[in-house]
């Protein structure tokens, strides 16, 4: 049966992280993208303090414009005008815009969805950014506001379907809350603070989980994948973070042992040998994130102990990563 | 590949063995000596060692803040020491020019180490066995006339094709060679008639540069070569 799910996705800059997925991985398996291009997404009339609202919508399509140019995608825009509608209002018009939360203390901005639980096929999406903070569109950024266009970018990227990347790093505040030390994608969930302009440039994570979700027609002959299965003692350890890391090529690419057995798979790779990296999400609050019953967070982080090749244009064999408990 | 090369041995052996053979058997009339003809071919193969080389560091870096990197772990690479088998086939263009066809295969493993993980996991290496293929054309020169039972130096370079697969067949990675170098060979028998007109060994030095490949995308790999042959001349 077919219906129509409203589901929140949040960008914080103190918030839980995981890893790159696709968004339907939490609702059955679903994924959740756009059927028909361009996607037209309309901006509302009016700003916030210090961002006038043609340069928000000006900001908005160069984050647009930022996962449109990937080359192993393909995905269009369309700017559709500017409107009175507020984001979250389920009007079938994708509308991105400020509002103010207060509420939402940690939360930078937030992307809804409205689409078939079935088809997984989008019908809305709306992204709203948090006016309680300040914001800047300075080119070069402002070390005293958050960066419009970076979180911009982050939020388009759940405006696509994507879920968050747990490529990074992070330590528990004083005060409450996570600090990142270190982020390797975009779609990271917790932004690297104020000033920091870093993500308006998509990273490799971010590269392969749009192009797997929007292929062009090159991407599955010109990239790669790798498979297994996270094992501790005779069970899985779901929910492991895997991430594999090409010497060559310096990329870093992130997935989910989310099988029933522990699989996991990764596409988009450039073809060649990789390090495969298997740690728990103990940087964040995984249940803010995953639908599983349990996520393994007891054991050590391992390396395969052999080198890992993505062939090009095909999956590799299977191998059984065995991680043993803290 | 390895097939191959033995059935080629093994032709060459034949090929070299029944005629000189049926020479001897033949009830030819007496005639008057002719001066052997010279050799126009050699055919040589053999086993060497070709040393290991880095593929270089490289680090797992997320970004961090302020601008700096933050570190996950570094890594770095390597190829290993192998044992290539090598034949080659040799036009001899002169007494002392001979433009080569050579053949290779080696299986070095593909090694890279990761140290500094940011969670503390220890050191480990990991590692991955690749089939290399190699082919190239190249020109040896012999510093003076081959004499049986004396060494004869030589100088050789070329370049060629290099190919790696990856264990379980699953990528072919293609790259360009060069190689420079030179060595030694020790005639054993010269200029006699029929089909073989001579046999000897000989040692090579080389060093071979590759690019793309196995290589890294930014540089090339430079390996130490070394290996001893078996060659016939006909």
């Amino acid at each position: 049966m077919r219906r129509l799910l409203l589901v929140t996705i949040v960008c914080a800059w103190t918030a839980p992280a995981l890893a790159y997925s696709h968004f339907g991985t939490g609702v059955g398996n679903t994924r959740v993208h756009w059927t028909d291009a361009p996607v037209r997404w309309l901006a509302t009339d009016r700003g916030a303090p210090g961002v006038t609202s043609s340069a928000f919508q000006t900001t908005l399509a160069r984050a647009f414009t930022t996962w449109q140019e990937v080359p192993t995608a393909s995905i269009e825009f369309s700017f559709a005008g500017f409107t009175a509608a507020e984001p979250f209002d389920e009007e079938g018009l994708s509308v991105i815009g400020f509002q103010a939360h207060p509420e939402m203390e940690r939360v930078l901005g937030a992307t809804t969805f409205l689409f078939d639980d079935e088809t997984g096929e989008l019908i809305e999406a709306d992204i709203f950014f948090n006016s309680i903070f300040e914001w800047s569109t300075a080119a070069a950024g402002d070390p005293d506001r958050f960066d419009l266009e970076s979180v911009a970018v982050h939020e388009v990227g759940h405006f696509l379907g994507l879920g968050h990347s747990a490529i990074g790093e992070t330590e528990i505040r004083p005060e409450g809350g996570r600090r990142v030390l270190g982020s390797g994608a975009v779609m990271f969930p917790i932004s690297l603070g104020r000033g920091s302009v870093v993500d308006r440039v998509l990273q490799p994570d971010d590269i392969a989980g749009v192009s797997d979700l929007y292929p062009d027609d090159n991407f599955e002959n010109s990239t790669g994948g790798v498979r297994g299965r996270v094992r501790r003692g005779t069970g899985p350890a779901r929910g492991a973070h895997v991430i594999v890391f090409n010497p060559r090529t310096q990329e870093l690419i992130g997935g989910f042992a989310l099988g029933d057995d522990g699989e996991f798979q990764i596409l988009g790779l450039t073809p060649g040998p990789y390090v495969v990296r298997v740690e728990p999400l103990d940087d964040a609050d995984v249940d803010s994130f995953f639908t599983l019953d349990s996520v393994d967070i007891d054991f050590l982080v391992t390396y395969y102990p052999r080198l890992v090749v993505a062939p090009s244009g095909g999956v590799g064999g299977s191998f059984d990563v065995t991680v043993r408990p803290k | 590949m390895k097939a191959l090369f033995f059935f080629v041995a093994f032709d060459l052996f034949v090929a070299f063995v029944f005629p000189v053979s049926a020479q001897g058997r033949g009830a030819q009339p007496p005639a008057a000596p002719r001066p052997p003809r010279a050799a126009r071919m050699e055919v040589s193969a053999g086993a060497g060692f070709l040393g290991g080389s880095s593929l270089g560091t490289a680090d797992a870096d997320l970004r961090g803040r302020g601008n700096q990197p933050f570190e996950l772990f570094d890594t770095s690479s390597r190829i290993g020491g192998s044992v290539p088998l090598e034949v080659r086939l040799g036009f001899l263009l002169g007494p002392r020019y001979v433009f080569e066809i050579r053949g290779a295969w080696s299986r070095p493993a593909l090694e890279t180490s990761v140290t500094g993980d940011v969670e503390g996991a220890p050191p480990v290496t990991l590692v991955e066995d690749v089939d290399q293929y190699s082919l190239d054309l190249g020109l040896l020169v012999n510093l003076r006339p081959a004499r049986s039972r004396s060494l004869v130096p030589f100088i050789s370079a070329g370049a060629g094709y290099v190919g790696a697969v990856h264990e379980g067949l699953t990528l072919l990675e293609n790259g360009i060679s060069f190689r420079g170098g030179g060595g030694l060979k020790y005639p054993l028998v010269t200029g006699r008639r029929g089909r073989i007109k001579g046999v000897g060994i000989r040692a090579d030095a080389a060093l071979i540069v590759m690019t793309s490949g196995l290589a890294t995308e930014s540089g090339a790999t430079r390996q130490v070569a070394s290996s001893g042959s078996l060659y016939f001349s006909f």
